[in-house]
């Protein structure tokens, strides 16, 4: 059923849109500028610095575990009791393993990084569009499309848990082909 | 192929994290003549001045990958026999396939232990 406006009805619904597009320049700027500007940590930019502050922060958490593990493996061969040796470096490359958990979890934040790096640039690119005036020093860069790398369409970083084959699933894989 | 337990091994990781504990694993299973670079550039640089006898890469680094870099070893006569065993989280199928038609040696997926490491390089040189 068609609805019949007014022309006082039809300006005011402009006016709405045109409000409504006005607030969300204002947000889409808030999220991509920087602290100072926004007035706000809860922004991309420092999402974005967060982020890479984890990574460091357990790279460093992770070289102390392995320092302290190494150095377990190292007493381990001063004990008299050979079995209680053995298993003390056991425990100890144990320990080592799971360390490995930095480079899985460093993979998969460097993604998340990516992405937000990709929103930051098209939320950018948007306030450009819309017209609105980018903070001095805030460069916004052309899309890129298409593969940056030959192997970009194999690089997929960790897989999700549920997804994740065993080794025996990929060793099984690796043998039939 | 009989191994030899001093044969200069060349591992490849971005993480230096990673580069420590391959070396530890490997150091575990008697292995302690061992090299280190930090993408596939490097490391295709190091192969060419040295005879190395097996190669431990990751796949996803910049600049070269481990992938390319498993493809410039195989093209190449002079590094053609080199055993590389790729170490990564890359775990998708199109990958362990990828990887082997490119003539990878062996495929592990992270995170591992040395017993892992320790047969696959068995599945290579056979058992020590």
């Amino acid at each position: 059923m068609a609805v019949k406006l007014t022309a006082e009805q039809l300006q005011s619904e402009i006016e709405k849109i045109a409000m409504y597009i006005s607030q969300a320049k204002m947000e889409i700027a808030a999220i991509s500028l920087p602290d100072e500007q926004s007035g706000t940590d809860k922004n991309l930019s420092h999402a974005a610095l967060e982020l890479a502050e984890v990574i460091r922060h357990t790279e460093e958490a992770t070289n102390t575990i392995m320092d302290n593990a190494e150095a377990v493996m190292k007493l381990s061969g001063n004990v008299s009791d050979a079995k209680l040796a053995a298993k003390l470096s056991e425990h100890a490359a144990g320990v080592m393993e799971a360390c490995s958990f930095q480079d899985i979890t460093g993979q998969r934040i460097s993604k998340v990084l990516k992405t937000l790096q990709q929103i930051e640039l098209r939320v950018g690119n948007l306030v450009k569009l819309f017209g609105g005036t980018l903070p001095d020093g805030f460069e916004v860069g052309a899309i890129e499309i298409g593969s940056r790398r030959p192997d970009e369409d194999l690089l997929n970083g960790p897989q999700l848990g549920k997804d994740k084959p065993s080794q025996e699933e990929v060793d099984k894989l690796f043998k039939s082909t | 192929m009989p191994i030899n337990k001093n044969m200069p091994i060349l591992i490849v990781d971005d993480y230096k994290t990673m580069l420590r504990i391959v070396r530890g694993l490997l150091n575990q299973i008697g292995f302690n003549n061992i090299d280190e670079a930090t993408d596939g550039t490097m490391a295709w640089d190091m192969v060419q001045k040295k005879p190395y006898g097996l190669i431990v890469s990751d796949w996803n680094m910049e600049p070269m990958s481990g992938f390319e870099f498993l493809k410039l070893v195989r093209a190449n006569p002079a590094t053609r026999p080199l055993p590389f065993i790729m170490v990564t989280a890359e775990s998708k199928t199109e990958n362990i396939i990828a990887a082997k038609q490119a003539g990878v040696s062996n495929y592990i997926v992270k995170p591992f232990n040395a017993v892992t490491l320790k047969q696959k390089i068995e599945a290579v040189f056979g058992p020590f």
